[in-house]
């Protein structure tokens, strides 16, 4: 009764705009009761995002290679190079995936691979003018910060050197893969460490965002780390949030096992997955976007997951290798996402991927409010505040 | 194509057709008019409505012929708010949103005043966000939207119409903005863009009640305002006129120093 207490107390706090501090997030997860920390995360996402509104995306996820120079114990997809089932996609073939990518109305791409040992750093600078080039309105979100890190190594080139190279061939946003648990003891363990130690995954985000681009973060928990390391994770995040403001979305998901060295691993339940969830919107205070974990979840849970703080329902998934090599395989089409979105009471909109624009029905135009139309006018008005809405204004 | 559009009122009829058009790959940006001719000048999108002066500031621009933004009336769409005499102006806030506003006033209160004593007064951008209006300044420029309301928000301040002004100086209307892209950008398909521009225009202006009521709904104003609004106060073709008055416009502006290299406008055919 006491700790029920104090699990509610916390909560109320949150609910009133304050913010949670480590201990009273290991209370929350621990305590609370599940509906409760639900209905706490649902007001919190709905004084940040719009109420009535549920947005995703269409885009479209390809993993340009699966060859990889690491070996992280939860990873069911890499093969080691000269492996007679590794590939390096061609030309042609992203080509053709990209082709089919705006053929389904999608806005931009996802482009992740491996960390392969071979590739110059004009590999990825081509690839990215490249696309600049040929599918200039897709945008290009690519290469999560294990990549970032190995061309800098490889290169001996600074951090901002690299990524002020790839944003000067077309890059325009760097995706949060490869955070996992940002805590070393953790990733020591899991043999992620190599490919980027907590410090290295951060100074990507942080340079990156110095230099005028925006990401996402992401953590991938149940790997066998305790709840405090989570909420350690959710800090550095908050943390380097407070410093940039540069993060869009926070995105959870649970470890899938099949396929992995790690078979020893319960995977997490979707109570559990629901509980972290909630927990993420009212700790992640300074970032406006929760997704919501379909791909791993379920489509089920991920519906009531936007009962539990999400409000993006993320990618319809038109290719997915990383997770569906673990056994997790789900995509739906953008109909059966706006349908699945409306069953759950909400407007679906679809979204652009830096969540500062939106696809309009009907047309399939692409809209972008930028921050910035306000006038300078001290007359404080509100205006198009039906527009506004639809999306939020992205963080400034 | 990637569009830079304006969401003020006097900005809607223009492209109101073009984003109900069921056109393939389409991008449309949403901004102020500052940074929209920002937008075209960095080539960000293909074509936008560009401020009237921002035409021959920016180098290898080309400028849909036919179709533009002007007033030759009262219009509201600039005004220069002030609480103190005319004469007695010192400071003055400016709309960072908006850069012909910024050199007509600065063209209107030289001209009203005397060259000389422009210099004395004090020009600073407005800041942003919620403040109290008029606080540290005489004047303050209020363009767009806001500006329908000062009338009814405001008391104890003058309200100028500077695009009145200039009809009155000049006896010609007012340019706000055009459509305009870079050359580079919009050259080949020329008449494909002034054919879909034009239709746009077209059901825009056909569309005018629908365009008030949302407007009206949006901005809490009542719908005859508003629709006197488009009636006697706008109109969006290019004639003579309005090239003519848009000549004048840059040379005056280029003769107070508001233009650093000035360019010759050309129109895309
Ligand atoms: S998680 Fe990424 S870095 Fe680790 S083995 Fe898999 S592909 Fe390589």
């Amino acid at each position: 009764m006491k700790t029920e207490g104090r699990a509610r107390e916390i909560l109320r706090k949150a609910i009133d705009g304050g913010r949670i501090d480590d201990d009273e997030a290991l209370t929350l997860l621990r305590e609370a009761d599940l509906l409760e920390l639900g209905q706490a995360a649902n007001i919190v996402r709905n004084r940040l995002n719009d109420p009535k509104v549920v947005t995703f995306i269409v885009d479209r996820n390809i993993n340009y290679t699966n060859v990889c120079v690491y070996k992280c114990r939860f990873c069911a997809f890499y093969r080691k190079p000269g492996d007679p089932e590794s590939y390096l996609l061609t030309r042609d073939e992203l080509r053709q995936k990209i082709r089919e990518t705006v053929e389904l109305g999608g806005t931009g791409v996802l482009l992740q691979g491996g960390v392969h040992p071979d590739l110059p750093l004009e590999y990825y600078t081509d690839l990215l003018s490249w696309m600049r080039e040929e599918f200039p309105e897709v945008h290009r979100h690519a290469f999560s910060p294990p990549e970032i890190l190995f061309i800098s190594r490889m290169t001996k080139k600074p951090l901002r050197e690299v990524i002020g190279a790839l944003i000067e061939a077309g890059l325009q946003s760097i995706p949060g893969g490869g955070a996992e648990i940002l805590v070393d003891e953790i990733r020591l363990a899991s043999l992620s460490y190599p490919k980027a130690s907590t410090a290295g995954w951060l100074d990507v985000m942080r340079t990156g965002h110095e230099l005028g681009l925006r990401t996402t973060a992401t953590m991938m928990y149940g790997q066998g780390e305790k709840p405090e390391h989570r909420i350690e994770h959710m800090r550095r995040v908050r943390d380097l949030q407070d410093e940039t403001g540069g993060f869009t979305a926070f995105i959870a998901w649970t470890f899938q096992r099949e396929n992995t060295e790690m078979q020893e691993i319960e995977e997490e339940d979707g109570v559990s997955y629901l509980r972290h969830q909630a927990l993420a919107r009212l700790y992640m205070d300074n970032i406006r976007s929760i997704q919501s974990s379909w791909v791993t979840q379920g489509l089920g849970i991920g519906q009531l997951a936007l009962k539990f703080g999400a409000n993006d329902m993320g990618s319809i998934m038109i290719e997915e290798n990383v997770v569906a090599a673990a056994g997790a395989e789900n995509h739906v089409t953008t109909e059966e996402m706006k349908r699945l979105i409306r069953q759950s009471g909400y407007e679906p909109v679809q979204r652009l991927t830096l969540y500062d624009g939106w696809v309009e029905e009907g047309t399939g135009h692409r809209v972008r409010e930028l921050a910035g139309a306000e006038t300078g006018s001290g007359l404080n008005l509100e205006l198009n505040s039906g527009i506004k809405r639809k999306i939020g204004r992205i963080q400034s | 194509m990637r569009y830079g559009l304006i969401r003020f009122l006097n900005a809607r009829p223009l492209w109101w057709g073009l984003v109900r058009e069921p056109a393939g790959d389409v991008e449309y940006q949403f901004t102020s008019p500052a940074r929209c001719s920002d937008l075209v000048a960095d080539g960000s999108v293909d074509v936008g409505l560009v401020p009237a002066i921002d035409l021959v500031r920016i180098p290898g621009l080309m400028a849909v012929p036919g179709i533009c933004i002007a007033s030759r009336a009262e219009v509201r769409s600039v005004l220069l708010v002030t609480r103190v005499p005319f004469e007695e102006i010192q400071s003055v806030a400016l709309d960072p949103a908006s850069r012909s506003s910024v050199a007509l006033t600065r063209i209107l209160l030289g001209e009203r005043l005397g060259r000389d004593r422009l210099e004395a007064i004090r020009f600073d951008p407005a800041e942003h966000g919620p403040r109290n209006f008029l606080e540290g300044h005489d004047a303050e420029v209020v363009i767009g939207d806001p500006a329908l309301k000062v009338r009814q928000t405001e008391s104890g301040v003058t309200a100028i119409d500077l695009a009145a002004e200039w009809n009155r100086m000049v006896g010609e209307p007012f340019v706000f903005a055009l459509w305009a892209g870079r050359a580079d950008r919009i050259g080949e398909n020329g008449t494909d863009l002034i054919d879909l521009l034009m239709r746009s225009r077209a059901k825009g202006l056909a569309s005018l009640p629908e365009i008030v009521a949302e407007a009206a709904a949006e901005l809490g104003l009542p719908e005859p305002e508003l629709a006197e609004y488009f009636d006697s106060a706008l109109h969006y073709d290019l004639g003579a006129d309005e090239r003519r008055a848009l000549a004048r416009f840059h040379s005056l502006a280029i003769e107070y120093g508001l233009v650093e290299n000035p360019q010759e406008i050309e129109w895309l055919s």
